[in-house]
């Protein structure tokens, strides 16, 4: 039996301020998908360890940037994705690829700044890591190297699947009254499906793949980990029902598999035989809320496809249905959460959620 | 007394448009006959469809086709699409009670709901339903394969894109845009127009949007 974390990991807003700088603010996040930033000026937003943050494509070259103005911390994009210069709304200042002023409007005439001043007005700049289409930020000054979140095999195989991904895309936020934790490990417990999807999502796995299945007695796992053994892919065979439109695209692989990565702290990866991709992605918001984002598109078609939105729409409906069989359990459980409860006692099957604890208490800077 | 139509007249579908219109049937065929060919909503809708026009000859049908708003009006727009290529023409039907202005043009494959009232000025895609009570003011637009749901307004001027969705007791002031492959799927009033495929609908606590182009 490997003990999970303390019921205050899930609640205390001490612990929340310490995520965000130690594991939010340190690790690569995922923060979209590069096949919606195609355009010049095309850009997306996106709050990361509480950090307000616009990654935006400059003449093709993809930059992250803090999304508060110089001047007066006005946000620079509002939009979750769009297609604009980097300009303030504010008072109209513009930025370069460097994150510098370009154009400051009334300069001469209402600032008045020195040319020291003037050179130091920029952005935060902040590394950015692409794997196949999907693109990860870092908020540290000295970010650690992504190949050790990830690694060799993950990113070879997450560049070959999202290099699938067609460019349009359909995307949504749901706010839950949960950590993001429960949700993160409530997608590494597989042995849930049968119990809390058993009308919609357990009829696609195929017999034995799931609660049938049984692991091994193991001793206790090891005490030491490796960041990228938090990150790993799982295929499970499918019973994939066939849609007309799955002729019309550039399949990913050739196999019925639900191919389900796991992107330690909160991204989870899906492709559903190939056919179509979702990324599940659970952003902190406070102890008990979370931001569930969801985006979700096809493999590339062949040619144009007519019916794209009304495909999209169709199955992000069914993966919302989804997801509310879950947040039934997730907020309950969040609301009977309180300090001195007692511990997680996870079984041989749950070594993956004990290593993310172990991860967890490594990152905050704990003892075992 | 109305003279019967120099062609025969039939109702194709599933579904409560369906339903709704072959219940008021005889008052829709102006003196000659809808026949009636339902459709089962499991399988291939449209192959079904062909095989029921099996052997018609298609200068002599007249056929509309009645499918509720499911995959943004796809559903209904594969069948359409498929008779025409087989050479047969599209009906469009109003109900008796509803009130069309003169002048307002509409596309085939249209439904006009019973106490719909349609403005002067208004244009109305194919294969688009108006449902029952809705009203739709002068010189709004809507495009074709969409769906307007009982007891919902367009505002003046509107223009509502292909393919999209406004339901029951929606309102939609006037002078907006609400683009392609939109639904808008809460009762209620709307000021603010919409781009393309953006989704406002009871499932979603936050509206759902598409981005990018495939």
């Amino acid at each position: 039996m490997y003990p999970g974390l303390s019921q205050l990991d899930y609640i205390d807003d001490g612990v929340f301020a310490q995520e965000q700088s130690r594991i939010f603010r340190k690790l690569w996040i995922f923060a979209g998908l590069r096949t919606l930033l195609d355009k010049p000026d095309s850009f997306l937003t996106r709050q990361i360890g509480g950090v307000p943050v616009v990654v935006q494509n400059f003449d093709g070259a993809i930059k992250a940037f803090r999304n508060q103005c110089a001047h007066r911390q006005a946000p620079l994009q509002m939009e979750e994705y769009g297609c604009r210069r980097l300009v303030c709304r504010y008072h109209g200042w513009s930025y370069d690829n460097t994150g510098h002023v370009h154009g400051l409007p009334g300069e001469h005439r209402l600032y008045h700044y020195d040319d020291a001043r003037r050179g130091q007005l920029c952005l935060d700049e902040f590394a950015v890591h692409c794997i196949g289409n999907l693109l990860f930020v870092n908020l540290d000054a000295d970010p650690l190297p992504i190949e050790r979140q990830f690694g060799p095999a993950l990113r070879q195989s997450l560049a070959d699947s999202s290099g699938h991904l067609c460019g349009q895309a359909i995307h949504c936020a749901m706010p839950a009254a949960y950590n993001w934790k429960l949700n993160f490990e409530n997608v590494l417990d597989y042995n849930h499906v049968p119990f809390v999807h058993p009308q919609s999502f357990r009829p696609l796995m195929e017999k034995g793949a799931l609660h049938e299945l049984s692991v091994a007695s193991e001793a206790d796992p090891a005490q030491e980990f490796d960041l990228q053994d938090l990150s790993f892919l799982r295929e499970t065979p499918l019973k994939l029902p066939r849609s007309a439109w799955h002729g019309s695209v550039d399949r990913f692989g050739d196999k019925d598999v639900y191919y389900n990565y796991f992107l330690y702290p909160n991204t989870n990866f899906i492709s559903v035989g190939g056919y179509f991709f979702l990324i599940q992605q659970f952003d902190p918001v406070a102890p008990a809320r979370t931001d569930v984002r969801f985006t979700l598109a096809t493999a590339r078609p062949h040619q144009r496809m007519a019916a794209m939105p009304a495909i999209l729409w169709e199955h992000m409906k069914i993966e919302k249905r989804v997801l509310d069989e879950d947040r039934v359990i997730l907020e309950t459980l969040q609301r009977g959460l309180h300090a001195a409860g007692p511990v997680a006692r996870h079984g041989a099957y749950e070594v993956q959620l004990h290593r993310v604890a172990m991860a967890y208490r490594q990152l905050m800077g704990r003892s075992q | 007394m109305t003279q019967a139509p120099p062609f025969a007249m039939a109702l194709m579908g599933h579904g409560a448009l369906f339903d709704d219109i072959a219940a008021c049937a005889p008052a829709l065929a102006a003196g000659g006959t809808l026949r009636l060919m339902p459709l089962s909503p499991e399988g291939a809708v449209a192959d079904q469809a062909m095989a029921l026009l099996q052997g018609q000859d298609p200068e002599g049908l007249r056929i509309f086709t009645a499918i509720d708003e499911q995959a943004l009006n796809h559903e209904r727009l594969d069948v359409y699409a498929r008779l025409r290529l087989r050479g047969f023409r599209a009906l469009s039907l109003r109900h008796p009670s509803a009130t069309v202005a003169d002048g307002v043009r509409i596309g085939e494959n249209c439904w006009i709901g019973a106490r719909a009232v349609i403005a002067h000025g208004v244009q109305i895609g194919n294969n688009t339903v108006i449902g029952d009570a809705a009203r739709i003011e002068a010189g709004a637009r809507l495009g074709s394969n969409a769906w307007v749901g009982p007891g919902a307004s367009i505002g003046r001027g509107t223009a509502l894109g292909p393919h999209s969705v406004v339901a029951s007791d929606v309102h939609i002031a006037a002078g907006l845009q609400i683009g392609r492959h939109c639904v808008i799927g809460i009762a209620g009033a709307y000021t603010q127009s919409l781009p393309d495929g953006s989704f406002i609908d009871p499932l979603f606590p936050l509206p759902v949007r598409i981005y990018g182009a495939a």
